[in-house]
């Protein structure tokens, strides 16, 4: 995008450098390429002492505990120091965040929040203030990283925006070069000054104001967002916030995790989201010239000037209005680096963080060897099976003695020499073995067609079939989804879930009425399916709809380009072999719905008469055919 | 251990707070459950409580933390030290929080064979978990909705029984394991089981404030903590000492407040009105009120008590039906006022 992002990255990152403990970490959204490359140079350049953290590290690592290798060596129990509690004061990168599994994801997050590491064994607390760098590289469609622990991480950065040419600003690169030389002179020469550092009542109002307006409820953004504008501030050698500072901490912790459009004192959100085309083309141009983040460009200030003269006319005390300003400006700043098409989202009261941010990040299904740990079990490690350490040597530990006495098993060897020979004496009949439980939990996709050839009432059918599967779905350890497809395409009016307090609020405003856009539908679902099944779920499809396709992939209305796409998808449905099945919800039988459920290699029910019950009936009768 | 935010600087969370004094008056209450967003103080709360309550006096070395005075409860240890008369020695601990991570394995939780012992001198003996440590304390689960179900199964047996039964890798021990439960968790991301929420004695919704000076004043104490931890725990430890003592009081006059056959009558009357399972919300209803009134100063429990104590005690019990939209909280009240509570 334009240099001020850059320019924001840059300085969010010598932020971090300086102050890993307070800040705690970023979430670079950002694909591999040259941006990330640039960006994670110069935080080599300031911050030398980073580590890596694997996306499979293994608990025991993670927290610490036995030395095993050792442990063996010496015959006595060495402990070890974990990642986390390694990299104490340091920084922490980690790519590939958005594949981490729950386990790790939330382990990060309970030690960035308590600052603490509890050793996997024994009980001793040690310190752990880390900065976790955590680098997503998810495509927009995919997950991206856990919610839990992007909450704990100060900085929301996306840089996937950013032109690869784009260069920093003489303003930053000195202040890089200054900070580099600090953090080379002392570690904790930051952190000693912010303890000292006094802030300002008026700036903490104004952030605050600004993160209710923003419809941030966590508290956690707008304590990080001063703490950062008190870093920028201490990064320009200064001790006092500037509006600048205040600006650029807003874009980096608040502006991202907005969920609505802020009212502003006289343009309401109506007059904003009719303005916001013309800012399209604005935002996406970069400023003409490079200039500090001071003046946000474009139709911000130009509708800035309007409010002008009302507020002129208006009598109130001076600091009232300054505050006022002060406030606007901030939010212009804040939304300077916004990409158009989420403004418009944020104007049209569609949240922009709570999207996507499920964070349930799964591995591929791999047969048994793979999810949730079971207690292992005794066995040889063949035939792929790993060998479970820590239980092998739970079960040789107390057979030690008995083993040094043993005449058969080592007839030569000294018994009671301890110094000589300490090494432990594992037998084949110790061995244990990893076990894995299969997870089972199932996704029933539903697809319902909305539009105004499936009557209305069929929709409160469809309704009433997905909230009573949801009644039960927690005893099955179903999760349910919901994509509804009308007018011009179809669209996930509920990601996997098993939330009855979402799935009931989602369904109520499920709208209805339009064309029928059937093949994107059945595209939407088959990512969907695929998606669920990379999360280990096994899914299963339930359209409902007569199947009269007249809308095209392009959203223009043909019926016959739009069934031929429609059976092409259909066809693709196919090749994954999941199950599905077609729900008719046509007055008679319609042939072009059998035709396409056919393609898919669905189960056609013919259902003119469905109600809620007799759906719910029909769905768990295919499920529980199981192949 | 780092220093935790002092419990009385918490800015509003009245149910909360509330809630959580009055487990500590009296734990037989089990349990909080939380549920919220992310970012609300939840955590904090529950960490602040190691603080808050006062030091516990337990036999010395005891893992488990076992009552010196109490003739049942005990572990093997120190039943046996018991046994042979001779005067256990003594120290005080904190309370217990123990902080279960949403990944913990089971070994961790429930204890396992001691390696270090087994390796260095071969002797079988049994490492404590988490439950232990816990004992007479609290244990803490964040994101307790996304709780692995074979954590929860053992979790809800150790809760109701108080005890820990540990029968695996030849190992025999039972260890008293005494907690008050506390979860959080925010109920769009998951449900609970409902047997696991019906553990839960109190149930509180954590929001966010909603006034913008409520939030600044947030800001402000959260920033001065973090830059200056120890300083702002002198600066607080006033307003948490009369809290404590506050505590202490409300345990001592604790049997002595009244509850009337009436005010059980209304108890029971809500909660038939209601429809609750069994019989776990009356009893609640009962030792919360109580509690409530210990706190208040009040001699006896009235109908004022359950007005604020029902909410709390009997929103998560509900039978929940997915067509109906009606809140659970309002649910409750229009039951109340139907009984003229």
């Amino acid at each position: 995008m334009t240099t001020l992002a850059w320019d924001d990255a840059l300085w969010g990152l010598a932020a971090l450098s300086a102050d890993p403990e307070g800040l705690r970490g970023i979430w670079l959204k950002c694909p591999l390429g040259p941006v990330m490359q640039e960006w994670l140079n110069w935080l080599s350049v300031l911050k030398s002492n980073t580590s890596k953290l694997p996306a499979n590290v293994d608990t025991e690592r993670l927290l610490g505990g036995l030395d095993l290798a050792l442990t063996l060596q010496m015959g006595q129990a060495i402990r070890q120091k974990g990642v986390l509690a390694q990299s104490d004061g340091r920084l922490l990168i980690c790519p590939m965040a958005e594949r981490l599994p729950q386990l790790t994801t939330s382990i990060l997050a309970q030690v960035l929040d308590s600052k603490e590491v509890n050793s996997h064994f024994g009980h001793e607390t040690q310190k752990a203030k880390f900065g976790l760098v955590a680098i997503d590289e998810s495509a927009p469609n995919e997950d991206s990283i856990s919610s839990a622990l992007a909450e704990q991480l100060s900085m929301w950065l996306d840089l996937s925006l950013i032109n690869p040419n784009v260069s920093a600003s003489d303003e930053t690169l000195d202040m890089l070069e200054r900070v580099e030389k600090k953090l080379q002179l002392s570690d904790r020469h930051f952190s000693e000054k912010i303890s000292m550092f006094s802030l300002d009542d008026s700036h903490v109002h104004e952030i605050c104001e600004l993160a209710q307006g923003f419809g941030i409820d966590s508290m956690r953004a707008p304590f990080f967002a001063i703490r950062l504008a008190t870093v920028f501030a201490l990064l320009r050698d200064s001790l006092i916030i500037e509006a600048e500072d205040l600006g650029r901490a807003a874009r980096l912790v608040l502006t991202p995790r907005a969920t609505t459009m802020p009212q502003m004192e006289s343009a309401p959100t109506g007059e904003n989201s009719s303005a916001t085309d013309p800012k399209n083309d604005q935002n996406a141009e970069p400023p003409q010239a490079v200039e500090p983040p001071q003046l946000p460009q474009g139709e911000m200030s130009a509708q800035e000037d309007e409010q002008d003269p009302p507020h002129g006319q208006d009598p109130s005390t001076p600091t009232e209005s300054e505050i006022k300003a002060m406030e606007t400006s901030i939010l212009e700043a804040a939304l300077a680096t916004l990409p158009a098409g989420l403004l418009n989202q944020l104007a049209s009261g569609q949240s922009l963080s709570k999207k996507g941010a499920g964070g349930r990040v799964g591995e591929l299904q791999r047969g048994g060897k793979k999810g949730r740990p079971l207690p292992a079990i005794k066995g040889l490690p063949q035939n792929g099976n790993r060998l479970h350490i820590l239980s092998t040597l739970r079960h040789a530990a107390p057979r030690q003695r008995i083993r040094d006495q043993d005449p058969y098993a080592k007839p030569h060897a000294p018994t009671h020499q301890r110094g000589s020979d300490r090494r432990l004496k594992i037998w084949s009949e110790d061995f244990h073995i990893q076990r894995f439980a299969k997870r089972s939990e199932s996704c029933i996709i539903f697809c319902i067609d909305a539009s105004g050839s499936a009557a209305l009432e069929r929709l409160a059918e469809a309704k009433g079939a997905v909230e009573l599967l949801l009644k039960d779905s927690y005893a099955r350890r179903d999760h349910i989804c919901v994509i509804s497809f009308r007018d011009k395409a179809a669209q996930i009016q509920l990601p996997a879930t098993r939330s009855l307090v979402r799935a009931k609020r989602q369904l109520q405003a499920l709208p209805g009425g339009g064309g029928t856009p059937l093949a994107s539908a059945l595209k939407l679902a088959l990512d969907t399916a695929i998606q669920a099944r990379q999360h280990g779920m096994s899914p299963t499809l339930v359209i409902l709809s007569d199947g009269r396709a007249n809308v095209t992939l392009q959203g223009e209305g043909s019926r016959p380009i739009a069934k031929a796409q429609a059976l092409s998808w259909a066809k693709q449905w196919r090749e994954t072999h999941i199950k599905g099945i077609w729900l008719d919800t046509s007055a008679r039988p319609e042939p072009v719905a059998q035709e396409i459920a056919i393609a898919m290699g669905a189960n056609y029910v013919p259902l003119p008469l469905a109600n809620g019950q007799k759906m719910a009936k029909a769905i768990e009768s295919i499920q529980s055919h199981r192949p | 251990m780092s220093i935790p935010f002092p419990f009385s600087a918490i800015v509003g969370q009245h149910d909360m707070k509330l809630a959580i004094q009055i487990v500590a008056v009296d734990s037989t209450v089990n349990g909080i459950l939380a549920l919220g967003d992310r970012g609300t103080g939840k955590s904090t709360a529950v960490r602040a409580l190691a603080d808050l309550l006062p030091p516990i006096k337990v036999v010395k070395n005891c893992p488990y933390g076992c009552e010196p005075k109490s003739q049942v409860a005990s572990c093997e240890q120190c039943a046996s030290l018991k046994a042979g008369s001779t005067a256990s020695q003594t120290e005080t601990r904190p309370v217990p929080v123990v902080d279960l991570p949403l990944g913990a394995s089971e070994d961790r939780v429930i204890g396992a064979l001691d390696l270090e012992k087994a390796l260095s001198l071969g002797i079988k003996a049994f490492s404590p978990g988490l439950l232990a440590k816990a004992n007479r304390g609290f244990l803490y689960i964040d994101e307790v909705n996304l709780l692995e179900d074979h954590l929860v199964d053992l979790l809800i047996d150790v809760a109701a029984s108080g005890e820990n039964v540990v029968e695996r890798e030849g190992l025999s021990v039972r260890h008293p394991a005494r907690f008050v439960l506390v979860g959080s968790g925010n109920p769009e991301e998951g449900e609970l089981r409902p047997q696991l929420l019906d553990r839960f004695g109190l149930c509180v919704e954590v929001k966010t404030p909603q006034e913008l000076e409520e939030r600044i004043l947030v800001i402000k104490r959260r920033d001065a903590f973090e830059k200056n931890p120890e300083h702002f725990q002198k600066e607080w430890l006033a307003a948490n000492e009369a809290l404590r003592d506050k505590i202490l009081k409300a345990r001592k006059r604790l049997d002595k407040v009244i509850i009337s056959d009436d005010f059980l009558r209304l108890c029971s009357k809500l909660c038939m009105a209601l429809g609750t399972d069994g019989l776990r919300a009356e009893l609640t209803l009962m030792r919360a009120t109580r509690a409530y009134a210990a706190l208040e100063g009040d001699k006896a429990v009235e109908a004022k008590h359950l007005k604020v104590i029902a909410p709390m005690a009997l929103c998560h019990r509900l039978r929940r039906d997915p067509l109906d939209d009606t809140g659970s909280s309002a649910r409750v009240s229009r039951a109340m006022e139907e009984l003229a509570i």
